[in-house]
């Protein structure tokens, strides 16, 4: 999409959400970009809570995203031998699929096989259940995840923003990257358990992303299943922060713009990843920092009784040449079930790789006895 | 050029096959792909720990003594929502594992096939497509 294209989305966006205003009934809303392809009904009211505040209450996946490039058209970058016809075929500028394209993607998608059920049925589960197990994932008609900038990729970093980068450490690889461990401090933070971090932690992942709202009077709970983490917005709280406090996931504060919840976190501290490499079309490695600067501005409108519309805007003036928006729908899944994630007490990552580490450099592994079969 | 229908769905298609999908860490730094190993044992205990699952196997040596080996497996919430519980293997079971031993020569090991002696493989006919987590269906 193009200029003009993408401008009137941006006036559809606003007469989509603006009609939803307030509780009344409304004409439908057919399916366009400014919605993602996903209607209102004709007299759909949105639910509203017992306080009379809108109700986005419910579990969100992130997986429902899941499948969708964080970046357009990355794999260019990253995957030079890569077939040159097909990559020269995605245009960095088409947000989104024709209804043909995406057809013939989710029929691509319905035939590619369900490894960890496949492997169950030939009986080799324990397979599946060795190599891990993927979340079932979603083709969406947009082609990627960011908006803004309008080539769907990531903004490039100041000078500051590369040299924090440098700083990093994480056991996720960067290519051809030897790596070394020998403390806690050559992990990243979500190696650690200690936090995904944000505003990666609103993307989704390979598995544990659910995503719960739940709200009461005057505050709003947006709980993450991967690392446990709970981000507790007060709505309409005028009072200031204080900018000696700094959290991983930053203090936030939100509002209701009409039927929309608008999150704005700030006062971060520094040091975890802006974007995970299992994000598809994350950079790699793990080292996109964060700065105390860091700024978030989150949007969630909910477009009928199953999806609301996901955007999330980042502004980070240390690291980043400008800000970059990603935005994506999410479906409620009434079915899905949150499970405690417990990480750090038993995470045997940081142990056991700084002693394979210490073993490789040393040249002293010591091999143990051959067990009998 | 002209584009030919659905182009830009196969290229991106493509390019999402094309995109690896890394586990929580990369085997290679931590397991030996030159230290093939296969342990036939008895499960003492499977623990469901994040990031990754750890499943305790005694394995008898040559010399008769014990030696306990921890095989890794998949993050527990996965494995439960996909229908493998705690219980799926129970302690005392006996199984064959295959995989790859750590570099720093623990016996500790990536975990790729699991059989029952009887060769008969782990879940065999009891899960199928379409089954959901069995414990969230109460």
């Amino acid at each position: 999409m193009h200029a003009r294209n993408r401008a009137v989305t941006c006036v559809l966006s606003v007469a989509v959400f603006s009609s939803l205003a307030e509780g009344q009934a409304r004409p439908a809303i057919p399916p366009s970009e400014a919605n993602f392809f996903i209607s209102t009904p004709a007299g759909w009211v949105h639910p509203k809570t017992p306080w009379g505040e809108p109700d986005l209450q419910g579990i969100w996946p992130l997986n429902f995203a899941g499948v969708t490039p964080l970046q357009r058209c990355y794999a260019r970058q990253r995957f030079p031998g890569a077939d040159p016809e097909r990559v020269a075929a995605c245009d960095p500028h088409k947000e989104f699929l024709t209804e043909e394209e995406f057809k013939a993607l989710q029929a691509n998608a319905a035939k590619a096989p369900d490894r960890f059920a496949a492997a169950a049925q030939q009986g080799e589960a324990g397979r599946a259940f060795l190599a891990g197990i993927v979340d079932p994932m979603t083709p969406l008609r947009q082609t990627s995840l960011i908006f803004d900038p309008p080539d769907g990729k990531l903004p490039e970093m100041t000078p500051e923003g590369k040299r924090l980068a440098s700083l990093m450490k994480s056991t996720w690889a960067l290519p051809a990257e030897k790596l070394v461990f020998d403390t806690h401090l050559d992990f990243d933070l979500w190696d650690r358990c200690i936090t995904r971090g944000l505003p990666v932690s609103m993307f989704p992942f390979r598995y544990n992303n659910g995503v719960q709202i739940v709200q009461s009077p005057g505050q709003v709970v947006i709980f993450l299943e991967m690392i446990h983490d709970a981000r507790i917005v007060p709505v309409n709280d005028n009072a200031p922060i204080s900018p000696n406090i700094k959290q991983w996931m930053g203090i936030s504060r939100g509002h209701w713009e009409r039927n929309t919840l608008v999150v704005e976190t700030t006062n971060f501290r520094a040091g975890s990843s802006q974007t995970n490499t299992a994000v598809i079309a994350s950079p790699p490695g793990n080292r996109f920092p964060t700065s105390e600067q860091l700024k978030l501005t989150e949007k969630f409108t909910r477009i009928n009784d199953q999806f609301l519309i996901y955007e999330i805007k980042t502004e980070d003036p240390v690291v980043l040449t400008h800000s970059w928006t990603a935005r994506f729908p999410l479906k409620v899944d009434p079915d899905y079930k949150l499970l405690e994630y417990g990480c750090q007490e038993d995470n045997r990552v940081v142990g056991d790789w700084i002693s394979v580490s210490r073993a490789e450099r040393s040249g002293k592994a010591v091999t143990p006895p051959t067990p009998r079969q | 050029m002209a584009r030919k229908p659905g182009f830009m769905a196969a290229a991106i298609g493509v390019l999402i096959s094309a995109l690896p999908l890394p586990a929580h860490h990369a085997f290679t730094a931590e397991f030996d792909v030159n230290r093939p190993v296969k342990l036939r044992g008895i499960v003492v205990k499977v623990d469901f720990v994040n990031p990754h699952s750890w499943i305790y196997v005694d394995v008898r040596n040559a010399d008769g003594t014990i030696s306990q080996w921890m095989v890794e497996g998949g993050s527990p919430n996965a494995l439960v929502r996909r229908g493998f519980t705690k219980n799926s293997l129970p302690k005392g079971t006996e199984v064959i594992f295959e995989g790859y031993q750590a570099k720093d020569g623990s016996n500790r090991a990536n975990g790729r096939d699991v059989t029952f002696p009887d060769g008969k493989k782990l879940f065999l006919g009891s899960s199928g497509p379409g089954e959901g987590p069995p414990d969230t269906k109460k």
